[in-house]
């Protein structure tokens, strides 16, 4: 049944089905071999979506629109030019800031690229030129899966069957996210040094900085409210996100009057389709993981690892490794549901813990987004600028490389992902 | 013909759009309000966890189809710029009518479940439990007829990109 299942996939896969439905059609194979009733498609679709916490997919996504929309984020960048405008690189760090901002209250890569690319592309392509404009950009963009809240990190937790809470994933994201931020700003200020770009931004005035943060004080809140509540134990990531949606109305309809009622019909359109995008996916993948249960999957896949190591740093680094391949050609909702409810009992089964191991393999799976062949955020940028592939990845891969560092840093040092959940009791 | 299928096409479309927008709206109020009544008034919402699920479940399938149409779920593609065009087409068609099988299954096996559970009643509300099935087999229909639109005018862009680009 495992294997019809599994030649299933990749041959309907590779005629171009999409993912969600190469996934159906491989169950449906499956329950033709295993002689089980085709209700149970059905069955196991609706219960694997009629799920609270994935709710606040929906609800971060609708958040980033009405940021962006609303006039938000122009303000977020006004501030963090006061503070880090005037460094080596100076707009690139504004938007390596504003990206961590905009990661704190959106959750998905492919929005804040386009919501930093709608304001921040102009100006820096004058300066920096369009390839290192556009892959600061993309990058800074990537931290959206990797601080909280995370759309990658509900879909995880909900796929890893209850090992790990989306409030402890959330707790773990930061201290990677902030270092991959630090880091990509000390990248840019090289470059920029190397480069001989020009210092643009305004000289650092205590002042200009204290109007801004007036300007901008009840946006630089929501991420306190947002994450806080959630970590703080005081919301669920859902309820958050629904905050976090009415607060970003309620600022960009009365604070900077910029978000209007007509807006809202598209802005809830595209947050809806795109929550049907990775919802199908695992509506459809439920059945294939079911069957992969009643097989004894990752039963026997762990007979196999274990007979090959009984190692758990090097069943991570194996495990790591694949990721990376895998990162490359599978779009990162597709690697979740197809990878994480196999990989997560077999880490369980070499004593890792599980928020190191889920934190882990979401920042390998993140990085596969900015990765050639199949790297969604090269695409949508390329979309957006004209660039080729090459050109970007030619800018992007010093991003990348600090981003998978950091990954194999948090790999060797799982202390640095668990200090503050375990603090917090997670 | 192509015409009047179109226009329909496009006002059932027109009519998920719909259900998907008020369905995301109806969800944030009540959720929102559930906090403010939990934390504020200390009246919580007792139905608004079950009817927001119900709406989560609504936008999923709803916007399938229109996910669909326009080539929002992703694929991988590769084949189809590899191979000369007439066997790319051919590949279309095949993936076409592999997609068609699955939907026409899901269709008749939803529609089995809704009438089995349309006599049972939700935990909070005096409305049925097949609500929660009712978007499956409608949203199975409408791709069914957007499949049959790509195998008919032989439009192979839509159905999937490798990207999950803006559509707007």
């Amino acid at each position: 049944m495992t294997t019809i299942v599994i030649v299933g996939f990749f041959v309907f896969t590779l005629c171009g089905v999409p993912i969600a439905f190469a996934l159906g059609l491989a169950a449906l194979a499956g329950l033709v071999a295993g002689g089980l009733p085709f209700n149970m498609l059905a069955e196991k679709m609706l219960y694997s979506v009629d799920s609270f916490p994935l709710m606040a997919i929906p609800f971060f996504m609708l958040a980033g629109e009405l940021i962006v929309r609303g006039g938000i984020m122009s303000r977020l960048i006004s501030f963090a030019n006061t503070v880090i405008g005037r460094v080596p690189g100076g707009l690139g760090q504004v938007t390596v800031v504003s990206g961590m901002g905009l990661a704190s209250v959106s959750g998905t890569a492919v929005a804040d690229a386009t919501a930093l690319g709608s304001v921040l592309l102009r100006p820096m392509e004058k300066t920096y030129g369009l390839p290192f404009s556009t892959a600061v950009i993309a990058s800074a963009a990537n931290l959206g899966p990797i601080l909280p809240p995370s759309t990658a990190m509900i879909i995880y937790a909900t796929l890893a069957g209850g090992s790990v809470s989306i409030a402890g994933l959330f707790a773990s994201g930061i201290v990677p996210g902030v270092m991959i931020g630090i880091a990509m700003m000390g990248a840019i200020a090289v470059i920029a040094r190397i480069r001989g770009f020009p210092i643009t931004g305004e000289r650092f005035r205590l002042r200009a900085v204290l109007r801004e943060a007036r300007r901008a004080y009840l946006i630089l809140l929501m991420p306190v409210v947002v994450i806080g509540g959630i970590v703080g134990g005081v919301f669920t990531a859902t309820e958050s996100g629904a905050i976090a949606v009415a607060y970003a109305f309620v600022v960009g309809f009365f604070i900077t009057k910029e978000l209007r009622l007509a807006d809202l019909p598209t802005a809830l359109l595209r947050a809806g389709i795109t929550t049907s995008v990775v919802g199908t996916l695992i509506a459809f993948a439920a059945t294939v993981t079911f069957l992969f249960s009643i097989d004894l999957v990752p039963q026997k896949l762990s007979t196999l690892i274990v007979g090959l190591t009984d190692s758990p740093l090097t069943f991570l680094l194996l495990v790591m490794a694949l990721m990376i391949v895998v990162g490359m050609f599978i779009e990162p909702s597709a690697a979740y549901v197809m990878l994480v409810p196999i990989f997560t009992p077999l880490a369980a089964t070499f004593g890792i813990d599980p928020l190191h191991f889920a934190m882990v393999f979401i920042l390998n799976v993140a990085v596969g987004v900015l990765t050639p062949p199949v790297g969604t955020l090269l695409f949508v940028m390329c979309g957006m600028t004209g660039l080729t592939i090459l050109q970007l990845v030619r800018e992007v891969w010093p991003f990348v490389v600090i981003q998978y560092g950091v990954m194999l840093i948090c790999l060797f040092f799982p202390g640095l992902v668990l200090w503050f959940p375990h603090a917090l009791g997670y | 013909m192509t015409n009047l299928f179109d226009r329909v096409l496009r006002r059932f479309d027109r009519v998920l759009e719909l259900a998907v927008i008020g369905s995301i709206a109806v969800m944030v109020v009540l959720v929102s309000a559930e906090v403010f009544g939990r934390y504020v008034i200390e009246r919580p919402i007792f139905f608004a966890n079950e009817v927001s699920r119900m709406m989560f479940v609504w936008v999923i399938f709803f916007a399938l189809p229109l996910a669909l149409s326009r080539g929002r779920h992703v694929g991988i593609t590769l084949m189809y710029s590899i191979l000369p065009p007439a066997p790319a087409r051919l590949l279309f068609r095949f993936a076409c009518v592999a997609s068609v099988v699955l939907l026409v299954v899901l269709l008749a096996k939803s529609f089995e479940l809704l009438i089995d559970n349309w006599d049972q009643r939700m935990n909070t509300l005096p409305l049925s439990a097949g609500l929660f099935m009712l978007p499956i087999p409608i949203s199975a229909f409408v791709a069914l007829l957007h499949l049959a639109n790509m195998l008919v005018t032989g439009d192979r862009a839509p159905m999937a990109l490798e990207i999950a680009e803006e559509d707007e």
